[in-house]
């Protein structure tokens, strides 16, 4: 029974986020189950946000306190709009190939689930610091003053808040169900990749590639095998909806679609710290955009991410919050770099880990390089990747902490962040190869 | 014929990366299999279990510690654990919350803890000054007099 409430919470917090977008219509003429998949990220954050407001206004959470809001908002999508403009498109597939595909991956998605289900949290970083946080919130009945200090982080709170929302809808600590949110950002994150790839390489290629994500052994051990209660597929599925929802904008021009990315990009910064240069990164492009082409009336859209980036970091000054700054030294390490390097590609051959999720990609990258594949904006996925891959290895050329080991332990974690950008290149880049390739590999193809 | 070699490195990369995508689902079908297998092999052993047998299955006498702090100390007092690593401080500080968990690597008789925890018994070579011991099971656990 508490797994069947756990699997309706999870549902729930998609719900939400999907009621949010259909409100304001921030996806218009969107597949429902693209909008579900963006709902659940946009609910995790909301929820979580939402919470932290309440704890500083000091109101409890209550169960009805917790939904009211988002209740009030359904009535009004129910009432206001016209609920059978959205519609549930399941798309059409034909050949055999695309049918064992797709047994493939919901035999995937079924196994993760399973996995989230079968053991309570086992993750180091689960149980010292982001679940920690869920059940002292949860304990306490709000964020405590000087709490923060006990639990010794300056990591942002939405994760931890939204376990604390799942506690208290459940009516109690369970961090074994409460690991179906990884698993929720498992199943999302192939959402949102394969109904964004599916237009632009066609369903054949896009499912394969979606297989392809799912069977990465690293983001099924995040999504519910072992590694679960963590926050890095978190940040993984954030990462892409940003970068799929920015291609999106420069495409389509909308300010709904600017709005919807900047509340993105803002949740995105507050997952983890790493969020931030991410964030930082999208909305210097946005910035960009908007002064480049002169669509001024558009800075209107960036307000989201501002008002939740400013929050965070005032928050983050003036509150009882530890700061780590040992993190960060003084002098920059050049020596470090061949240190990287081989962790690199110790991690870029761990097939163990990652399949050939990063050899396919330096190899996405030399053919577009070359001149192959470069439709369906694939340079945008290529330039965040990269980007967010350099900031990194300039986080581990200022870090203060024992670099080797420091480096070894959290690389494969980092690049889980990558992860679902690097395969979305690597598709692109196989879709844009159709002419360049014998007619042997043809199969691969289909109009679209 | 630079423009030449260029058309041909682009059509060696291009098949090399499809072979390689080839190579890739091959791959992570093998694997998909053998995840999906687990669950009538592997994973057979975790069924059946409630959480608390699991959480012991996995992680051991560390769980085991965290049990013996809970029945020794009933959740009261603050309990300093010295141990050379941090596992049954992070572990600790999860599963026994609201109680007040603190580590260190040694111990420094320099504040007053309800609790003093050596969860490695070389630690306790003497008798912590105004602690009195109160378990032995699978870590030694002082209490202040």
């Amino acid at each position: 029974m508490t797994e069947i409430i756990g699997i309706i919470i999870t549902l729930l917090i998609a719900a939400i986020g999907f009621v949010v977008i259909a409100s304001f219509r921030l996806l218009p003429k969107t597949p429902f189950l693209l909008s579900i998949s963006y709902g659940y990220g946009l609910g995790f954050g909301l929820v979580g946000i939402h919470m932290f407001l309440l704890s500083r206004l000091g109101v409890a959470w209550h169960e009805l306190a917790l939904l009211i809001p988002w209740l009030v908002l359904a009535v009004y999508l129910l009432l206001a709009r016209n609920l059978k403009k959205v519609r549930v498109k399941i798309p059409r597939v034909g050949s055999g190939i695309s049918l064992v595909l797709i047994v493939i991956i919901l035999s995937l998605i079924f196994y993760v689930i399973f996995e989230a289900l079968l053991r309570p949290l086992t993750a180091w970083d689960g149980w010292a610091s982001w679940l920690l946080k869920s059940r002292v919130f949860y304990i306490d009945g709000g964020i405590r003053d000087g709490v923060l200090r006990y639990v010794q982080s300056d990591y942002p709170l939405v994760v931890g808040l939204v376990g604390t929302f799942f506690y208290t809808l459940l009516g109690q600590i369970n961090d074994r169900v409460v690991l179906l949110l990884s698993a929720g950002f498992y199943i999302a994150t192939g959402g949102i990749f394969f109904f964004s790839l599916k237009n632009k390489i066609g369903i054949k290629l896009s499912l394969l590639f979606t297989f392809l994500l799912f069977a990465t052994q690293n983001l099924i051990r995040h999504g519910g095998r072992y590694e679960a209660g963590q926050a890095d597929l978190a940040l993984g599925y954030f990462f892409l909806a940003d970068t799929v929802l920015l291609s999106r904008y420069i495409k389509d021009k909308k300010i709904s679609t600017l709005v919807l990315l900047n509340l993105f990009v803002g949740i995105t910064g507050l997952i983890k710290n790493e969020g931030i240069l991410f964030s930082l990164l999208i909305e210097s492009i946005l910035l960009w955009i908007i002064i480049a082409q002169k669509r001024f009336h558009h800075m209107i859209g960036l307000v989201p991410f501002v008002i939740l980036f400013l929050d965070w970091q005032l928050y983050r000054l003036f509150s009882n919050m530890p700061k780590v700054s040992h993190y960060i030294s003084a002098s920059i390490h050049p020596e470090r770099l061949s240190i990287i390097i081989t962790e690199f590609v110790r991690q870029m051959i761990n097939v163990q880990n990652w399949n050939l999720v990063w050899i396919a990609y330096m190899l996405a990258c030399i053919t577009w390089a070359f001149g192959s594949g470069r439709k369906n904006s694939a340079w945008i996925f290529l330039l965040l990747s990269i980007s967010q891959l350099l900031v990194y290895v300039g986080v581990f050329m200022v870090t203060n902490t024992d670099t080797i080991g420091h480096i070894r332990g959290v690389f494969d974690r980092l690049l889980i962040h990558l992860a679902p950008i690097a395969i979305f290149f690597t598709a692109l880049v196989v879709g844009g190869l159709k002419g360049h390739v014998p007619k042997l590999f043809n199969i691969l193809y289909e109009k679209v | 014929m630079p423009f030449q070699s260029t058309k041909s490195l682009q059509k060696i990369s291009a098949i090399a990366l499809i072979i390689l995508i080839g190579l890739w689902t091959l791959l992570a079908g093998i694997r998909t299999i053998n995840n999906l297998s687990k669950l009538i092999t592997e994973e057979k052993a975790w069924m059946g279990l409630d959480d608390e047998e699991k959480r012991r299955k996995f992680f051991g006498k560390q769980y085991s510690i965290i049990e013996d702090i809970k029945r020794t100390t009933k959740g009261k007092g603050s309990v300093l654990i010295v141990a050379a690593d941090g596992m049954p401080y992070y572990m600790a500080r999860y599963y026994l919350y609201p109680q007040r968990i603190y580590w260190a690597r040694a111990f420094v008789p320099d504040k007053a803890y309800a609790y003093v925890v050596f969860t490695d018994k070389t630690y306790a070579l003497y008798q912590p000054k105004d602690y009195i011991r109160v378990s032995d099971d699978t870590a030694q656990i002082y209490k202040r007099i």
